[in-house]
């Protein structure tokens, strides 16, 4: 089991009220697999997804990623997680806007200590290639089409060989047509054996996934095959 | 995230905020200007006083001459006592430590002729000691020797006035003079020293020990004043001799010697020099203070235009920062590239400070020079090192702030802003 949680709860205590956003979410994922996270805003897919990303902490539950315990971790134990084990694709792609793709691309192996510029440069340039992006390696996101621009961001996302990749509403900010293309790239790294999640709110991009958990009120409503 | 990438961030948020960045700058670069130009401006005037006290040789310097007693009993034992002696100068020279060189001076005025030309000259008669103890610089020929002492030679070092009025453009050297009526031979002739206008030129000692005519002790005694007695004797003190306990030692020994008559006086020029010295170094610490004052009070402004353009950059790149933090930056690596950023700028500032610092050095020499003074300040490294310092101590301080704020933020919520 790559992912385990265990009645992970999470609440925000905004002064007067206290927002409970996940009231118990137990859920596995296992290697490989192809899962999209469904629910309506407000449901508690976000902050499931946070926590699931290592950007957030459970308020109570344990999070088993990949054999560690990550519920009690904080900080810079975090963080190192995130670089390693997580790859974050975002609905507005949160590229850098003042450098070129192959810096964009190469800074999560920045963060990762101990690779030498030139080395983190090589691994950028071959993730672009990976998705298309070879005539654009000196292009700032915004000299980018919409399309370019995510997948310059799934590059991001894979280029620490991450064991998940996180996908946040990634056709959100796209035309129908780039849509498919970004998630025709998805179902390909899935074949090729990626874990792939994706949080939508979207049944079409839902469909592209082989399971389907749904977050209603902060709990999995419901759950199946896609 | 690398140093070289968070410098080259830096640069490129100066760049790209022009007009921004120059005004957070400007606090920096007048601080860091007004160190440099004032360092090297102060130390520049200074340093050349300094050189000149140096060169007028009167350090450490004691001069002891004859004095008839002011009291009735002294003026009543008068004839107890012998006056000042050679021999006073030897015990002197035996007995107390702190004297580096002593020499008793025959003085008196004549008529001295070269050919046709003629002046009146103090003639000071020394032993060649008074040449070094006094720093007087030879510009042709010697110095006199012992063995002129020995011989009772009628050799003679002119001053440079008294050689101007004599021989004109001419060469001394080897020529004959007549002191009195008695023939002397010009072995050497001093040069006078180079002071700044500050100075004075040199003033009156330096106008005075031109217008002598040296010659040895013994021949100042045999031909010139015809006796034994001594008018003074000039004393340097070692450079790092206690100025009141060798005033005290010469003038208790003395006293011993001359039966407790107080038949001489020390004139404590060293003391006058050191006061002067005092004088000069007050006016300097005021500089100095001015000096600092200034570059405190503008690297202060510098310092809090620096610390609002940062937290507005930190506002700005929320996006960023949560970025960052979402591929794995830890707090410490955002915490490192802001303040790196902020130092960045502000040495930024402090070269174009001490460009601009330089410049002004440059530009008080030169107006120095247009206005007839004789002076060159030049650049003061020490300055140049001092401004640049207070550069990155204000980026490292007035940075801390912005950059703690940008390392605790929470990715989640820098990532959701739309900046």
């Amino acid at each position: 089991m790559l992912i385990r949680t265990e009645n992970l709860t999470k609440s925000y205590d905004l002064g007067a009220v206290e927002v409970r956003a996940l009231r118990g979410v137990t859920l596995g994922i296992e290697e490989g697999e192809y899962v999209a996270i469904m629910g309506p805003s407000g449901s508690g897919k976000s902050t499931l997804m946070h926590i699931i990303g290592c950007l957030d902490t459970p308020s109570t539950g344990r999070y088993v990623l990949n054999g560690a315990e990550v519920s009690e971790l904080k900080g810079r134990a975090l963080a190192r997680v995130r670089n390693k084990e997580i790859g974050f694709v975002f609905q507005n792609f949160n590229l850098l806007p003042r450098v070129d793709l192959v810096a964009n691309v190469s800074l999560p192996l920045v963060y990762h200590g101990g690779i030498a510029r030139g080395a983190r440069r090589e691994q950028a340039v071959k993730a672009l290639e990976a998705v298309g992006l070879t005539h654009r390696l000196k292009h700032r996101p915004n000299e980018l089409s919409g399309g370019e621009r995510q997948r310059a961001s799934i590059a991001r996302a894979l280029v620490n060989e991450p064991s998940i990749l996180l996908a946040d509403e990634p056709t959100g900010n796209l035309d129908q047509k780039t849509g498919r293309e970004i998630m025709a790239i998805l179902d390909e790294l899935s074949k090729e054996g990626k874990t792939v999640i994706v949080v939508t709110h979207d049944s079409n991009v839902a469909a592209h996934a082989r399971r389907i958990v749904e977050i209603e009120d902060g709990v999995i409503a419901r759950e199946g095959r896609a | 995230m690398d140093i070289l990438e968070s410098i080259g961030s830096g640069l490129a948020s100066i760049w790209s905020h022009k007009l921004r960045s120059a005004l957070t700058l400007f606090g920096i670069i007048v601080g860091v200007a007004a160190v440099v130009a004032m360092t090297s401006f102060v130390g520049g005037i200074a340093g050349r006083i300094w050189e000149d006290f140096d060169k007028l040789g009167l350090d450490n310097v004691l001069f002891v001459a004859n004095m008839r007693p002011m009291n009735p009993e002294g003026y009543a034992y008068l004839k107890a006592s012998k006056g000042l002696s050679f021999e006073d100068t030897e015990i002197l020279r035996a007995e107390v430590d702190e004297i580096l060189g002593i020499t008793p001076v025959v003085a008196d005025y004549r008529v001295v002729r070269a050919g046709s030309e003629a002046r009146r000259a103090e003639i000071f008669a020394a032993t060649p000691d008074g040449f070094f103890l006094l720093k007087f610089i030879l510009g042709q020929g010697r110095f006199l020797s012992d063995l002129d002492v020995e011989n009772n030679a009628r050799v003679a070092v002119l001053g440079e006035i008294v050689k101007e009025d004599l021989f004109g453009e001419a060469d001394a050297v080897g020529e004959n003079i007549l002191i009195g009526d008695e023939h002397f031979h010009v072995v050497g002739v001093l040069r006078q020293k180079d002071f700044s206008d500050m100075f004075g030129g040199g003033g009156n000692e330096q106008r005075e020990e031109h217008e002598r005519v040296y010659i040895p002790i013994t021949a100042g005694m045999h031909y010139i004043s015809g006796t034994k007695r001594i008018a003074y004797f000039a004393v340097r003190l070692k450079k790092d001799a206690d100025l009141a306990t060798g005033y005290d030692k010469i003038h208790n020994t003395l006293l011993r010697e001359h039966r407790q008559i107080e038949d001489f006086q020390i004139e404590n020029v060293a003391e006058e020099i050191l006061q002067a010295r005092q004088q000069v170094q007050e006016i300097v610490n005021t500089w100095n203070g001015i000096l600092s004052t200034i570059a405190t009070v503008s690297l202060l402004v510098g310092g809090i235009g620096l610390l609002s353009v940062l937290i507005i950059s930190v506002n700005e790149r929320l996006r960023e920062i949560g970025i960052r933090k979402a591929v794995g930056a830890e707090n410490r690596a955002v915490f490192q590239q802001f303040l790196i950023e902020s130092v960045t700028i502000s040495v930024f500032g402090g070269l174009v400070g001490v460009g601009v610092g330089v410049g002004l050095t440059k530009l008080m020499s030169f107006g120095a020079q247009a206005m007839g003074q004789d002076i060159v300040i030049p650049v003061s490294g020490g300055g140049i090192l001092l401004g640049l310092s207070f550069a990155i101590i204000v980026g490292v301080v007035f940075g801390l702030y912005p950059a703690i704020k940008a390392s605790k933020l929470d990715p989640i919520e820098a990532i959701s802003k739309h900046a």
